[in-house]
């Protein structure tokens, strides 16, 4: 089943249609063959009744010559003599006919068949001659010639008997048996001619033929009863109108017939009998003509009937297969050929030829397929013409996106890639990325291997451990993205120029889609310009921060102060590093003192008159010389003080250039230089004092009295502002109570410093400081002074009240626990002592404990020109 | 109510959080200045958070993050810190840690950070 199944439609046509073909072949064979036996069997009838009809006619002129001979033997040659040559030569012309018959090429197949019987019957009529001979000679009796004839007779009907009494033919084969019958019933009627005229001639008849007489004229009737039984109906009335029994001759016959019967009076001629009965014979040969022409004409008829039957049929037959074959063909061609068409349309459309379209014109169902089929390709095509403008379209965006993309990856200044799970950077990164990093190996590299070289090993492990916790789902982004180690950092990239230092910021943003992690996108800036800018700018800023004091304090200061400052301060910070020079390295300790004192007389000048930039370089100093102190010191570390000391010293000197630029403006817009210093003097006093008192919390009131409009020399300016500072400082951190300190015993909050400058009869400047503070606390002072082991407390015990205040001019005493810019380390007053011991002056201190502290200092004018400055 | 344990070694920082928390749907059950105080604490009452400063004297911050994980892995615990290393920072959220936050705090950065960590159910 399942290989018919398989078969292709041509195999399957086949298998259908040849069963058929050799079914309808086979039949036909049969039907053919049929038919020619039928034709071939009408045919050989056809020529059995030609060659019987020429028997019959033999027969029926051996017939008359039986009689004839019967009557001349019977009359001894007397009669009939002349009858019986003519009727010779009447048999030999039938026999003649009969020769020629069996010749003729037209019945050679059928004598082939038939050759026995007609060699049979010529041997008979071969026997005539004989017989003839023998009543020539009267050597035979008339019984024994009729007897010989009969003999011929029988043989000849039988022969025709043979040939055609063979037929299938129904029809045929009736009138076949009617017309033997008929022959035979004929041949009894001419035998019983014969012996009538042997009686008729002999005037008497035996008994013995007699018998034999009546028995003929029995079976003769009898034959006839059968021919008219079996015979057609033409037949019949053709053999009753023709043979009248009981009219005319016939009557004739019977009277005749009946004499011999009663064997009476037999005197009739015997000619006469022989006429008379020859006549009722002769209308036996006309109905036996008939009936066998009859035969003739129908087996002729059959035999064509049979023949048109057969060609027709075959001709039919091979008509119609060759039809058949024909439609078969263009069927079986047009349904196989519109499946192969529909077959290649089918693969045409398949491998994309969707413009195809299938050509089938039949309107069966391979038809309507094919028009299905089309409709199909026609939608399919709609729909693929419609998918077609889609993907342009949409190849058209995304070409248009990748272009954008593409332009803004090239163009974009920050560097931006993605990295994947792996912490790979992506294929795609923009262009900044290598003008950031100088590097072209960036696509798929490991974002940690590619930064190993630009930043250090703890930020590149903090960066991988970064990495991981941005990709882990549970951690917020904000909260590991404010732990960004690179956020901000310094990289170092190598060029053809060197190395080259960058500052790049770097952000991390995840990339989520469907509540998962793709990618982390990565902006990296490059701040280079902007760090360096800034910094630059901090620097410029400082720079002018620093020009601008210098400027500021150049302009607040009296000049000619301020270059006393400078001048004085360069001098002591040179006599440092000459200090340094001398020394041959093993008393650092000493140095380091006076090194120190040096700095902070330096300082607490600069803090009078202002100058705070240089106030803070000189604490940084002083602060680097207090880790030093009570520790085994090398020269490095005081190189390292030195250091420190010649950066103020490269201050100073940009303020001394800055202030003879200065100077040129003075001198251009010339003043009573020395009130104007005076009055500068003050200001800077002044100044100095406020700033300290804020500093330190407390609200202090300076007043400045100048009655005498004494003129502070040059000179003096100096050494003045540093006395009056260090004074200022004191009265700060040890005079001036706390305010609640000061309301409890009934003074002003605001606490008060006043100086006065006098001129005395000695020509000496007299100062007089003063403050309402609580004084000089002489307990507080002896137990210091113990403290720091300036006195033995047997001393101390000793000691009057003057004494223990000249305590607070000794070096190295402070009652200030903390040192800071104001308060001194207990140098101050040592300072001020040693400042107007330098001058040759004199002082002299007064105080009340809770009430006040004075200080008078007193100093000469008259050798001025002893001491001008430059 | 989500009840929280502040650990912090300063007790103005301890007061600055306690303070910025009030009124904020949240329990402060306890502030303490070292690691060992805190863990006694948190094996206790078992808080939900618990802000924790890196720097501390006794026990530092990671080691008492390691603890606290071990006796109370649920906690939520948010590192407040003055330490600019980004690397320790890291290492807090290895060992655990789920907010982060730079010192000084202000009350809008602290309530943004427990927005935060108290919506994620980490």
């Amino acid at each position: 089943m399942k290989a018919l199944h398989n078969l292709s439609i041509r195999n399957k046509f086949a298998v259908i249609i040849i069963p058929l073909i050799v079914i309808i072949i086979g039949f036909d064979y049969f039907q053919v063959q049929h038919k020619f036996t039928h034709y071939k069997e009408s045919v050989r009838l056809n020529k059995a009744i030609i060659l019987g009809i020429e028997i019959n006619h033999v027969v029926h002129e051996l017939q008359k010559e039986r009689s004839i001979t019967a009557g001349y033997l019977a009359n001894s040659g007397n009669k009939f003599s002349e009858e019986i040559l003519a009727q010779r030569h009447t048999t030999d012309s039938t026999l003649n006919e009969f020769y020629k018959e069996i010749v003729n090429p037209d019945l050679a197949g059928f004598m082939k068949d038939h050759d026995k019987d007609v060699e049979h019957l010529k041997d008979f009529f071969d026997r005539l001659l004989e017989v003839r001979r023998e009543v020539n000679e009267l050597t035979i009796d008339p019984s024994e010639a009729i007897e010989q004839f009969s003999e011929i007779n029988e043989v000849a009907l039988n022969t025709v008997n043979l040939l055609i009494n063979e037929t299938p033919d129904k029809e045929a084969a009736q009138q076949v048996h009617a017309t033997i019958y008929f022959l035979k019933a004929k041949e009894r009627a001419s035998i019983e001619r014969s012996l009538g005229i042997l009686a008729y001639s002999e005037n008497v008849m035996d008994s013995t033929t007699k018998v034999r007489f009546s028995k003929l004229v029995a079976a003769q009737d009898s034959y006839l009863d059968a021919f008219l039984v079996i015979a057609d109906q033409d037949s019949k009335d053709f053999y009753r109108s023709t043979v009248k029994e009981g009219e005319g001759d016939l009557a004739e016959v019977a009277r005749l017939r009946n004499l011999i019967f009663g064997q009476e009076d037999l005197t009739e001629n015997a000619e006469y009998w022989y006429e008379i009965k020859t006549k009722k014979i002769n209308a036996y040969k006309e109905v036996e003509d008939y009936i066998s022409n009859k035969i003739h004409e129908y087996t002729e008829n059959a035999a064509a009937a049979s023949s048109r039957d057969l060609y027709t049929f075959v001709a039919l037959d091979i008509f119609i297969g060759i039809l058949a074959l024909v439609i078969m063909t263009i069927i079986v061609r047009n349904l196989i050929g519109n499946v192969k068409t529909l077959e290649s349309h089918t693969k045409k459309f398949m491998v994309g030829d969707v413009s195809d379209r299938v050509d089938i014109k039949t309107k069966d169902e391979i038809g309507q397929y094919a028009l299905t089929f089309n409709e199909m390709a026609d939608e399919i095509n709609k729909s693929h013409d419609a998918l077609k403008k889609q993907k342009e379209h949409a190849e058209y965006l995304y070409e248009n996106v990748i272009k954008q993309s593409e332009v803004v990856f090239e163009n974009v200044e920050q560097g931006i890639f993605l990295l994947d799970k792996e912490f790979k950077i992506s294929n795609l990164y923009s262009k900044a990325m290598e003008t950031i990093f100088d590097n072209k190996r960036i696509a798929t590299e490991m974002f940690s291997n590619f930064m190993r070289p630009y930043i250090i090993p703890r930020d590149l492990e903090a960066l991988e451990m970064f990495m991981r916790h941005l990709f882990n789902p549970d951690m917020d982004e904000d909260v590991v993205n404010q732990l960004n180690p690179i956020e901000q950092v310094k990289i170092y990239t190598e060029t053809s120029e060197g190395i080259n230092t960058k500052y790049i910021r770097v952000a991390f943003s995840r990339i989520e889609r469907e509540n998962e992690i793709q990618n982390i996108m990565v902006t990296i800036s490059d701040e280079t310009q902007a760090v360096l800018l800034k910094q630059h700018m901090e620097e410029a800023e400082t720079i002018k921060q620093q020009e601008t004091e210098l400027m500021l304090s150049i302009l607040k200061i009296d000049p000619s102060v301020l270059r006393g400052f400078l001048y004085n301060s360069r001098k002591s910070l040179r006599s440092i590093s000459e200090s340094y020079e001398k020394q041959d390295g093993t008393n650092f300790e000493t140095l380091l003192e006076f090194t120190f004192q040096t700095v902070h007389n330096i300082k607490g000048n600069s803090v009078l008159i202002g100058v705070t930039l240089i106030t803070e370089k000189l604490h940084t100093i002083e602060e680097s010389i207090s880790k030093l102190r009570g520790r085994d010191m090398s020269g490095n570390d005081f190189l390292t003080i030195l250091y420190e000391i010649d950066s103020v010293d490269k201050i100073i000197a940009d303020m001394q250039d800055l202030l003879l630029k200065v100077a040129d403006v003075y001198r251009k817009f010339p003043s009573q230089g020395h009130v104007v210093s005076n009055i500068l003097v003050i200001d800077t006093l002044e100044r100095g004092l406020n700033r300290m008192s804020k500093e330190v919390g407390k609200d202090v009131n300076f007043s400045f009295s100048n009655d005498k409009n004494v003129v502070i020399p040059d000179h003096y300016t100096t050494p003045f502002k540093d006395i009056m500072i260090q004074l200022m400082r004191n009265t700060l951190s040890h005079g001036i109570e706390a305010p609640n300190s000061r309301v409890k015993v009934g003074k002003l909050i605001r606490g008060n410093i006043s100086v006065t400058l006098d001129h005395n009869s000695f020509d000496e400047m007299v100062v007089t400081y003063r403050d309402d503070g609580q004084g000089l606390d002489l307990k507080e002072i002896k137990e210091k002074a113990l403290l720091k082991g300036l006195v033995s407390e047997m001393q101390a015990d000793s000691l009057k009240d003057d004494e223990i205040r000249d305590l607070i001019f000794h070096p190295g005493f402070s009652t200030s626990e903390k040192a800071d810019n104001y308060s001194g380390r207990g140098e101050g007053m040592a300072l001020v002592k040693s400042i107007i011991d330098s001058k040759e002056g004199s002082f002299s201190i007064s105080s009340e404990e809770g009430q006040f502290f004075e200080m008078i200092i007193k100093l000469p004018l008259a050798n001025r020109e002893k001491t001008e400055l430059a | 109510m989500t009840t929280v344990l502040i650990v912090d070694d300063s007790s103005i920082m301890r007061r600055t959080i306690e303070k910025n928390l009030t009124g904020y749907d949240l329990e402060v059950i306890g502030t303490v200045s070292n690691g060992v105080e805190a863990l006694e604490v948190v094996q206790e009452k078992k808080p939900d958070v618990i802000t924790l400063d890196i720097t501390m004297p006794e026990m530092d911050g990671i080691t008492c993050l390691e603890g606290i994980m071990e006796i109370h892995p649920e906690a939520k615990v948010m590192i407040i810190t003055a330490l600019s290393d980004k690397l320790t920072g890291l290492l807090a959220l290895d060992k655990g840690a789920r907010g982060f936050l730079y010192k000084p705090v202000s009350a809008e950065s602290l309530q943004k950070a427990f927005d935060k960590l108290l919506s994620r159910n980490v």
